[in-house]
């Protein structure tokens, strides 16, 4: 079982310009750690960064990943040990195929197929929360909503047998009550799978819901890197500082059980 | 992200060399008869089919004229009946399209029919019918292409008017209180026109090919006359013992086809608002 | 007293056709609502409510296929009435400068000349704290949040009594959700302009309405004042409040059964 995976030294250039400076990350199984930071901080670039998925024009140098200590390539990690999930599901689907072809393609590249394939899918939709599984497998993006194209994003990485998955602001494009199902099933799913998850979100609250770790990104640099409570409480970095402002003038007096 | 202006970056090169390019045809066409070292049409049966020399650079054909001036010279007739075909295509494409998308109901339903009966056609089988009505000759030709292409822009404009007239910012102007003329005129059709220029700039090559290809079969300029299709048309005989006398005006065809494709590219780029977007951040 | 007043509204869609069978799906049904002026109300809904539908039938830009909705105020409409879009990129005309659409209103519901038009421009981009030079820029060279003050500006640039806010913070993060909010109140203050807040998000009303009603199975469930300790009854309504996000993080070990109370002392 793998139980962490490090970056180290991530440095992420375009032309002379620095967008991601040295940062380093360390995610455990059963643990969220949350990477904060405003628009433009360098943090979404961060985790194309580390499976290199990086836009023409961006190079990475010097970056390391280590997988329980032993050095990995991130092209044996994309779509195995580690999945992307993105805050616009439909454009992360092919949209005339429909999701069980996604679903048994995925299952494909780990040497599943028929009746085997077919249960574990079943299975696998249940566990995320899709009930009507026939009905959704039939389905193409454009015609599921965006949190149940979320859904079916964590499933084919539980398919794909992944421990470790990086959410780009998976809920941002979610109204409350999908993000917090959504919010609910990661957690879930880090406590029973064990799975080890960087969640990348501008909001607090989230934060607050549901991580552990905080690594908070200003200027492509991580600036503070805390226990979630020990961020809440006391909060070190002008970054943190702001993100918290915002987030408890929105909050603090408000009436949520 | 800052990425993708990098991306922005490496295609202005690409868009620099079409602006050149196209300057560069621009100057043939205008300033043709003046560049070329000889005369055009001048025949001198001694200097026929000369190789490439100082005299003649690009060497002579059957006739002893010179391949360099010719190409020059044809320059002119060549873009100038492409842009002529485009004019024409874009302001029947603008005028009929603009209409049915605006107004609507049974006018649109009535243009739209129009435009389905010249669609059916293949555009040559459709431009050989109309030549075979009109006549042969360049004017003809350039009518014939002309009414051959006008219904599929005809019909982009219209759903271009129809996509427009949803947009978030047509509707901030009817709430901003502007009439339904001024929602046109300000939104709708400077929106309309600059994509339709991105997308002509990108034909202007194919409607090129249609010309030279219907003066190759002998219907539109005939030959004496410098024209590129004319060329190949004259230089076809030869096409086993001098073949490069096809190959210098196919190369302009190209050159110009090329030149205005990376023209559409550049024109897109500045005018297409999603890419803006992305290039922003 | 009642500055628009919304009676018994039905409106639907047709969907389906290429995949799946053409059905009407009723958006609406028997919807009642009273707008007062110079209130703050929020509009509560989850996705596919119908508050969009809602903002669109209030502001005439459809019409409804039942029922009434009557403004009681001084005509002309749209100079009493205003809205604010959520995609701020696209509710600008990518061709032309901020400053020639945030002036549009002016130039059609106003006699001002361009001079004067100029010069409430540059106020209204310091109003929402934009700079003199962004008059000139094009859509595409603003941030988001640039862009959504710049829509803000053109929504009170005729000096509205109420401007509709369609999910208009949904796209920002927090802390831009923030300032714009004090921003608002701050013309509130000054101007006394109504809002009618849509959003999904109830902590967003919570910290900027005085009323709040919620959208749910086309009607209102709810229609409550803005309090600390306002608790929803109906089961929807409820399910939105309940997804409002802590204020702070729970305590690890214990995660799933500590009682909320408890923590708030943490």
């Amino acid at each position: 079982m793998k139980q962490t995976l490090t970056i180290r030294d991530l440095t992420l250039k375009h032309r002379q310009r620095t967008l991601v400076d040295r940062v380093e990350l360390t995610l455990k199984a059963g643990q969220v750690h949350a990477l904060v930071g405003a628009s433009g901080s360098g943090k979404s670039l961060t985790s194309l960064g580390i499976l290199d998925l990086l836009p023409p024009g961006v190079h990475s140098s010097g970056a390391s990943l280590l997988l329980d200590g032993q050095a990995v390539d991130a092209a044996q990690l994309r779509g195995r040990q580690v999945a992307l999930v993105l805050q616009n599901p439909r454009s992360a689907f092919n949209p005339v195929r429909s999701l069980r072809q996604h679903a048994l393609e995925t299952l494909h590249a780990r040497g599943l197929q028929g009746v085997e394939a077919e249960q574990l899918i079943q299975a696998t939709l249940h566990e995320v929360g899709l009930h009507d599984d026939q009905r959704v497998l039939d389905s193409f993006a454009f015609q599921l909503s965006g949190g149940m194209l979320q859904r079916m994003m964590i499933a084919l990485a539980l398919l794909a047998d992944s421990r470790f998955l990086l959410a780009d602001e998976p809920t941002s494009d979610l109204d409350v009550v999908a993000q917090a199902r959504f919010l609910d099933l990661l957690q879930r799913l880090v406590e029973q799978r064990n799975l080890g998850v960087l969640l990348i979100t501008h909001d607090m609250g989230v934060v607050a819901r549901c991580a552990d770790q905080v690594s908070v990104m200003a200027h492509g640099r991580i600036v503070e890197q805390a226990d979630v409570h020990q961020l809440f409480n006391a909060p070190q970095s002008q970054e943190a500082r702001t993100l918290l402002a915002a987030h408890h003038s929105l909050t603090m007096e408000s009436c949520a059980p | 992200m800052s990425t993708l202006a990098a991306v922005y970056t490496g295609k202005k090169n690409g868009a620099r060399i079409g602006y050149a390019l196209v300057a560069l045809l621009l100057l043939m066409a205008l300033f043709g008869p003046w560049l070329a070292p000889y005369d055009a049409t001048l025949v001198s049966l001694d200097d026929r089919l000369l190789p490439a020399s100082a005299s003649h650079w690009l060497g002579t054909d059957h006739l002893g004229r010179d391949v360099l001036s010719r190409l020059i010279v044809g320059t002119q007739l060549s873009l100038g009946s492409v842009v002529l075909v485009l004019g024409l295509v874009l302001v029947l494409g603008v005028v009929i399209g603009g209409i049915a998308g605006i107004v609507g109901g049974k006018v649109d339903m009535f243009l739209m029919r129009l435009c389905d009966m010249f669609l059916t056609f293949p555009t040559l089988v459709l431009a050989f019918f109309l030549i075979a009505l009109l006549g042969t000759g360049l004017t003809n030709v350039i009518i014939a292409i002309a009414l051959s292409h006008w219904a599929w822009y005809a019909r982009m404009v219209r759903g271009m008017v129809l996509a427009q007239r949803n947009r978030d910012y047509v509707l901030a102007s009817r709430l901003a209180g502007a009439s339904r003329l001024t929602r046109l005129r300000q939104h709708v059709m400077p929106n309309v026109v600059g994509q339709l220029l991105v997308l002509a700039s990108m034909d202007i090559g194919h409607m090129m090919l249609h010309v030279s290809g219907l003066s190759f079969l002998g219907l539109g300029v005939s030959p004496p006359t410098p024209e590129w299709g004319v060329m190949i048309n004259d230089a076809k005989e030869f096409i086993w013992t001098q073949p490069q006398l096809l190959l210098w005006p196919g190369l302009m065809i190209f050159i110009s086809v090329m030149a205005f494709n990376l023209l559409g590219d550049a024109l897109r780029d500045r005018l297409d608002p999603s890419v803006l977007a992305e290039i922003k951040e | 007293m009642s500055f628009i007043q919304v009676r018994d509204l039905e409106h639907g869609y047709s969907a389906g056709g290429l995949f799946s069978k053409r059905h009407r799906v009723q958006v609406l049904s028997g919807l009642n609502l009273d707008l007062h002026e110079g209130q703050s109300l929020g509009l509560l809904g989850g996705s596919g409510s119908g508050k969009s539908t809602l903002a669109r039938l209030l502001m005439g830009l459809e019409s409804a296929d039942r029922g009434s909705i009557v403004f009681k105020g001084q005509p002309p409409f749209l100079q009493r009435v205003q809205m604010v879009f959520q995609d701020a990129l696209s509710a600008f005309n990518p061709q032309r400068s901020i400053g020639w659409s945030i002036a549009e209103p002016l130039r059609h519901l106003s006699d001002m000349d361009a001079a004067a038009c100029r010069d409430r421009v540059e106020q209204l981009l310091q109003q929402v704290q934009l700079e003199a030079r962004d008059i000139d820029k094009l859509p595409a060279q603003l941030s988001g949040g640039q862009l959504q003050r710049a829509g803000i500006a053109r929504a009170m640039a005729i000096g509205p009594q109420l401007i509709i806010l369609d999910e208009a913070l949904s796209n920002l993060d927090r802390v831009l959700q923030v300032q714009i909010l004090d921003l608002l109140a701050q013309v509130r203050h000054e101007s006394g302009t109504g809002f009618l807040l849509i959003t999904h998000d109830l902590s967003l009303v919570q910290r900027f309405c005085q009323r709040v009603v919620v959208l749910a199975e086309g009607k209102l469930v709810e229609d409550l004042p803005v309090t600390a300790q306002m608790r929803f009854t109906h089961p929807a309504a409820r399910t939105l409040q309940e997804a409002v996000l802590p204020a702070m993080p729970r305590v690890r070990t214990v995660r799933d059964h500590v009682d909320a109370r408890t923590l708030e002392k943490l």
